[in-house]
């Protein structure tokens, strides 16, 4: 045998001997936008755990006097790496009332990497107080993106949203698809009955609209819970109504695929109901489910969003992408302070990631797309 | 009409008295829009239409001209009021600075020495918006077949009470004259009349008799009315009769307003249009009001009626203007030129208070700090009230305690206004280790008597946007010196609720009932209940109220106030003047509201004018009970053409 | 097929007796009433109100009847076909409904034609040219749709529309045709501000149903009958049109019921942030202000029309796929 054709035969053994999963990462490595997506996504879990080490200072920090401070720009070189950022001198107009920064860029508030900053519990573990990036001198404040109404920063605020509106949005799908797959399963596999059950209590979930059913659970919440609890609370209310649509797509499809030879073929093979659903035909439409998924979780965080923007969901002093946007959102934010809408942007960006890595996935892991 | 056309007008009317002495003189002029009608016999000529004594309004910049709509935005059924301050449809009303008040429809007002018998006259030839005559039988009316009516009204409003709770006698004397009898001095018998012009779906105190005599079982049969409120798909008669008495629901119904309902509030667009029977006339003796037509469009949403006012649709509007958009306001005045925005601060008092509730049971450990005056003192001392203001409003209004404004003649002085509002950090912890606060837990935060860290809980109800940005000013502050404090966002229904159930431990609201502390709505009385005061003390309104079987007895300071309240209802102007001060003396020296800032113009401050509307006045008194903008005389505003 | 409509078509009276009292127990669950809510509305903008006026009020509403004779009173009226009246506007809430009505389905219409006009096309694209340039381009855009908060959008585009273009866009008309009759101008300036509200309640849509089209369509053009009937010489276009495309759309029909409540309610946030006269914000008022007689009329149609709805979608499910036909 040649080289070439040797080296394809050693490449064909490899693929008939490797796992599923092994032939599913090989073919994902491919799609190069879905690879680029995944690392965002590693790097956004990354800030889910540890916000405070990538936060500049403490979210709730706030001082009057520097409110609505724009973007700030960081400057790498000065004289050989020395990150800083130009200091800032503030006035209130006047007339106007309007709070006008103007930048002194001959005044330099040096950036250190790695540096020690405000104290804080990493991974709820140990205390430390080094940070990926802060002001040199601990007692000056640098904003990246820029201050809110009353003088915190946003960098350091959208760290801790980030954590909050992600893990929100992964436990919720987490619970909405295993809700959905098993009851959708049983209920399009078994029929009779339980799909008539089923498929009613399905009805009633979707009938009331969802934003009532926010709106009553939500404000049925005791108000004593701490803002942690009431997160936990909302994720369970959120995935409690996002299963019942792929319940239904989940039927739709069993319903067609019970008739199916292999079913037939599996049940004549003594297997369990169970590991028939299970093994024989969920993985024929897992595509579908992660497809569908994939949407899922940036719809939950929207979900998280609107919740928090009419007031019900994660509530401030806590901080989420809702919470943010809801705070951005007024004429005041859109005229005076547009870069208060950043968290949109980093919700698009992360919406985006998803559903690139979930669509790699999906391409990745049919068996029939060769 | 232009002021050439006037002129002219006038000399034209001097030569025909010239040519025809006895011909009748048209002493006054009323808007064009009537001409056509007035010529076709279908409306009587102005003379005839004005009382004999029609009420003068004062213009505060000129004469103005007819003509012209304006253009005003509310946010749905629940934003009655809106209308109901734009008309400020009473027989008193409160002036422009809310220090005095003046006849409206009402001729004037005569009482006793003893203030126990009041005697109003009505103007002599006045008439309802349909032509009916309006006399003392539509006070008459009010007062036998709806107040005293057991279905309609269950129970009096207090102000017609007596002091056994039996109603205050009410006869008419002729057909323009009504006299109030009461068993007590009634020394803001003038007060409540300038305020009962049926806000708040209640009923005013002269209402359409001709018109509601036919929904009143009093002269029209039981059956047939339940018959008429079934059709409408109401559950009884009194919610027929209650929909067919208010203006808003029901353009039917004949008003004494300047304009008068010609769709109702429920409708997406709201439109009153001029009443050609209005009582008003400027010194020229031109019929009021200047203006056509106010028309009020429906929006769901606050933003979006912002962003209306800002593109410059709105000729007058300041209610629902949030003051955080005074600075696009200004830089759109100056660059379109549209509109000039003015600012009318709240009456005073603060426009953000963190009320303590001193009878807190829940913990008593927490709840004796907060009773005790000096620990609240200190956490006064601790605020910065500079940087609420900068950061919160906008850098206007000033550091004061809950006290008036210091144009009111209740007004207890600088020192009282001033009192503890000096950020002082070193002094506040002097003091909160006075009080034994001296031991700390690992996180700087002081050690009650029982050994756990003090913290209070901060309610807020974002019912001003300002309050949850000022609760974590406060909170951050508070922490400074060793109390946590922990903030807490509610909506109001609950917040409500807890507040009369003794469960708040502190709140965030605002005070504004400085001026009017005698009243029923006073925030300083502890006998109101906890609906309308704060969580000063729900317990010390239980133990009033259950005459000391249940509750917390009120403390020495809190008695001396509620003895200057009954002392200034018995008074004159003078005592109360006295009484007020004293009162407001004690209040700020307590604490139990501790103010931050106030005299901004958070509460429908900022105000959007159209350049083209005149007779504005750029200072006016603004509050709930002068009806602001109806104190500034709405009938006299006008556009230039 | 008729024997399992009928049996669904009994069901329904049962199920809405059950729908009515759940809706009603999720009104009543937040503290408070109407009159909570509208006395904190009140001392919101600076008014307030006795404690005497406030019980008045509550008895006259019947506000102060115990939790089970409201329900009752409530199921009576329905009963015998009347809707109630709301608390708020004081006016027969079949009143309220039917005003909104027409607008609503309207706007829901022209948002749902839209959606399923650009996604159905743009996901067969999609999935039979896979890694063109042109997909690259759909799934961003459809990525960017799908995040973004559309009623974040609204406000946003309302401010750049004013700001950069100095058009104010709120509601559905320009104030001088609100309450003008009908005629042709109004349609026309009907259109002028119906397009915005339109596109953004459509966005999202169409984002989902681009990307479920697509992998389902994907999923349906490797199976090897597609491999057969191009072997056989069939064209492509009417291949992927006759025979993937029923399949792909098999799990979106399914759905389809669904759209029959959501024209009917619109989309809450968005029409109350532009401003629009839509049942959306007048459901989300009556819930905020608890005006349960009005909430309760309006998701209790709602409901009706999603059972009814889900009938429709499960008859065209058994139509589209003999496969389920042959259970029922």
């Amino acid at each position: 045998m040649s080289d070439v054709q040797a080296i394809g035969a050693v490449a064909e053994d490899r693929i008939a001997v490797a796992p599923n999963w092994k032939l599913v990462w090989w073919r994902f490595r491919r799609h190069h936008l879905a690879l680029v997506s995944a690392g965002l996504l590693i790097c956004l879990y990354l800030v889910v755990l540890c916000p405070d080490f990538f936060a500049t200072q403490s979210p709730e920090q706030t001082d009057a006097r520097q409110a609505f401070i724009p973007v700030q720009t960081l400057h790498f070189l000065d004289d050989g790496w020395n990150p800083w950022v130009p200091a800032i001198a503030g006035k209130r107009n006047p007339v106007t009332l309007r709070m006008e920064w103007t930048t002194d860029t001959q005044r330099k508030v040096h950036v250190s990497f790695f540096t020690r900053g405000f104290p804080y519990r990493a991974l709820g573990l140990f205390d430390t107080n080094i940070h990926l990036l802060g002001a040199a001198d601990p007692g000056q404040r640098i904003f990246l993106l820029g201050s809110d109404r009353l003088g915190r920063d946003q960098w350091s605020r959208i760290m801790h949203g980030t954590q909050t509106s992600m893990t929100v949005g992964l436990v919720a799908v987490t619970l909405s698809v295993i809700f959905g797959v098993v009851l959708g399963g049983i209920s399009g596999y078994f029929g009779g009955i339980t799909d008539q059950i089923i498929q009613r209590l399905i009805e009633l979930l979707q009938s009331v609209p969802t934003i009532p059913i926010w709106l009553a659970l939500s404000a049925a919440l005791p108000r004593d819970w701490t803002p942690i609890q009431v997160f936990f609370a909302i994720t369970v209310i959120l995935s409690l109504v996002g299963w019942t649509t792929l319940a239904r797509e989940v039927r739709g499809r069993f319903l067609a695929l019970r008739e199916e030879d292999f079913v037939l073929a599996a049940r004549l093979a003594g297997c369990s109901q169970m590991r028939i659903i299970l093994r024989h035909m969920v993985p024929t439409f897992l595509s579908h489910i992660i497809a569908t998924s994939s949407l899922a979780i940036p719809v939950m965080i929207i979900n998280e969003t609107s919740l928090s923007f009419l007031g019900l969901g994660i509530r401030p002093p806590a901080i989420s992408w809702g919470v943010l946007l809801q705070e951005a959102q007024n004429i005041q934010t859109l005229a005076l302070a547009p870069w208060l809408l950043i968290p949109g942007l980093i919700v698009i960006v992360a919406v985006l990631a998803f559903n690139l890595v979930g669509d790699g996935l999906r391409d990745a892991s049919d068996p029939y797309s060769h | 009409m232009t002021r050439l056309a006037m002129t002219i007008a006038l000399l034209a009317c001097a030569l025909l008295n010239f040519a025809q002495p006895a011909a009748a003189q048209s002493k006054y002029h009323e808007a064009p829009a009537f001409d056509d009608q007035v010529k076709a016999g279908k409306l009587p000529p102005v003379d005839q239409r004005l009382p004999e004594q029609p009420l003068v309004v004062p213009v505060v910049e000129k004469v103005g001209e007819y003509g012209g709509v304006w253009r005003r935005a509310f946010l749905g059924p629940a934003d009655a009021n809106n209308y109901v301050r734009v008309v400020y449809d009473g027989l008193f009303r409160f002036t422009p600075d809310g220090a005095e008040i003046e006849p409206k429809l009402a001729l004037g007002a005569k009482s006793s020495e003893d203030y126990k018998v009041w005697t109003i006259l009505l103007r002599k030839g006045a008439r309802w918006s349909d032509g009916a005559p309006f006399t003392a039988d539509d006070i008459l009316f009010w007062y036998k077949d709806v107040i005293q009516n057991k279905d309609l009204t269950p129970s009096l409003p207090t102000w017609i009470r007596n002091t056994d709770g039996s109603a205050a006698k009410v006869e008419k004397l002729d057909d323009y004259t009504v006299r109030f009898t009461y068993d007590r001095p009634a020394t803001l018998f003038l007060q409540e009349m300038a305020n009962q012009d049926g806000p708040d779906l209640s009923y005013a105190m002269f209402l359409p008799a001709h018109y509601l005599k036919q929904f009143n079982p009093d002269y029209t049969p039981k059956d047939q009315l339940d018959h008429m409120a079934q059709a409408s798909s109401f559950r009884s008669w009194t919610e027929l009769f209650a929909q067919k008495a208010t203006p808003t629901s029901n353009p039917e119904r004949p008003t004494m307003a300047a304009w008068m309902p010609v769709s109702r509030v429920s409708d997406p667009v709201f439109t009153i249009r001029r009443n050609p029977y209005y009582i008003g006339v400027d010194k020229d003796g031109n019929q009021l009001p200047y203006i056509d037509e106010v028309r009020f469009t429906y929006f769901a949403d606050q933003q979006a009626l912002n962003l209306q006012a800002i593109a410059g649709n709105f000729d007058m509007q300041a209610r629902h203007i949030q003051m955080t958009n005074y600075p696009v306001l200004k830089e759109q005045e100056k660059s379109t030129g549209k509109y000039h925005v003015l600012i009318w601060p709240t009456f005073g008092g603060s426009d953000a208070v963190v009320a303590f509730n001193t009878t807190y049971q829940a913990d008593p450990a927490i709840g004796k700090l907060m009773a005790t005056k000096d620990f609240r003192i200190a956490l006064s001392y601790a605020i910065n009230r500079d940087e609420i203001k900068e950061s919160v409003f906008l850098g206007l209004g000033e550091a004061r305690q809950a006290v008036p404004a210091p144009s009111h003649p209740y007004f207890p002085g600088k020192e009282w206004a001033q009192k503890y509002t000096e950020f002082d950090r070193d002094k506040a912890n002097k003091m909160l280790d006075a009080l034994g606060l001296t031991k700390r837990d690992p996180q700087g935060i002081r050690l009650m008597d029982n050994g756990k860290p003090a913290t209070i809980e901060i309610s807020v109800v974002p019912a001003f946007g300002a309050w949850p940005d000022v609760a974590q000013l406060i909170a951050q502050d508070w922490q400074a010196v060793g109390i946590r404090a922990v903030v807490q966002i509610r909506e109001r229904a609950l917040h409500q609720k807890m507040r009369e159930s003794n469960e708040l431990m502190t709140e965030i609201w605002n005070e504004d009932t400085t001026a009017f502390p005698f009243t029923g709505g006073s925030k300083l009385d502890p006998r109101n209940s906890p609906l309308q005061t704060l969580t000063l003390g729900p317990l010390y309104y239980r133990w009033l109220n259950s005459g000391g079987k249940e509750g917390v007895e009120p403390t020495e300071p809190l008695k001396r106030i509620m003895a200057l309240i009954d002392t200034a209802r018995r008074e004159g102007r003078d005592g109360q003047i006295k009484a007020a001060q004293e009162l407001f003396q004690i209040w700020a020296d307590n604490v139990f509201e501790i103010g931050t800032v106030g005299l901004t113009p958070m509460v429908q401050g900022v105000v959007v004018v159209n350049s083209k509307m005149h007779n504005v006045p750029t200072t006016l008194g603004n509050d709930w009970p002068l009806r602001t903008p109806g104190n500034a005389r709405t009938e006299q505003f006008f556009f230039a053409k | 097929m008729t024997r399992y409509i009928v049996q669904r078509l009994l069901l329904l009276p049962f199920l809405l007796v059950v729908y009515s009292f759940v809706i009603f127990v999720i009104m009543q669950a937040p503290p408070g009433d109407f009159l909570t809510a509208y006395v904190a509305t009140l001392s919101a903008t600076g008014t307030s109100i006795t404690a005497d006026q406030i019980q008045a009020l509550r008895h006259e509403y019947g506000l102060d009847q115990p939790f089970i004779v409201q329900y009752l009173y409530w199921v009576q009226n329905l009963l015998s076909g009347h809707l109630g009246l709301s608390l708020e506007y004081q006016r027969p809430n079949a009143e309220l409904i039917g005003a909104q009505l027409g607008l609503t389905l309207a706007l829901a219409l022209m948002a749902f034609v839209l959606t399923w006009l650009i996604a159905v096309p743009a996901g067969i694209y999609s999935a039979t040219h896979q890694r063109s340039v042109l997909d690259h381009v759909i799934t961003v855009i459809n990525y960017v749709g799908v995040a973004t908060p559309n009623f974040m959008l609204a406000l946003i585009l309302m401010w750049i529309a004013f700001a950069y273009f100095g058009i104010s866009i709120t509601g559905l008309y320009s104030p001088e045709f609100v309450d003008a009759p009908w005629s042709i101008a109004r349609v026309v300036n009907l259109l002028e501000h119906i397009w915005l509200p339109a596109i953004i309640l459509g966005i999202a849509g169409t984002a989902r149903l681009t990307r479920i089209m697509r992998a389902n369509l994907l999923d349906e053009l490797n199976k090897p009958y597609v491999v057969t009937a191009r072997a056989k010489g069939l064209r492509e276009w009417r291949l992927v049109l006759r025979y993937p495309v029923r399949l792909a759309l098999n799990p979106l029909i399914s759905t389809i019921g669904w759209y029959l409540p959501q024209l009917f309610s619109g989309s809450l946030i968005v029409a109350t942030v532009m401003n629009l006269p839509n049942i959306g914000p007048l459901l989300l008022r009556a819930l905020i202000n608890q005006d349960m007689y009005l909430a309760g009329a309006i998701l209790l149609i709602y409901s009706f029309l999603t059972i009814v709805g889900t009938l429709l979608s499960d008859i065209a499910l058994a139509m589209m796929d003999p496969r389920i036909r042959m259970e029922t």
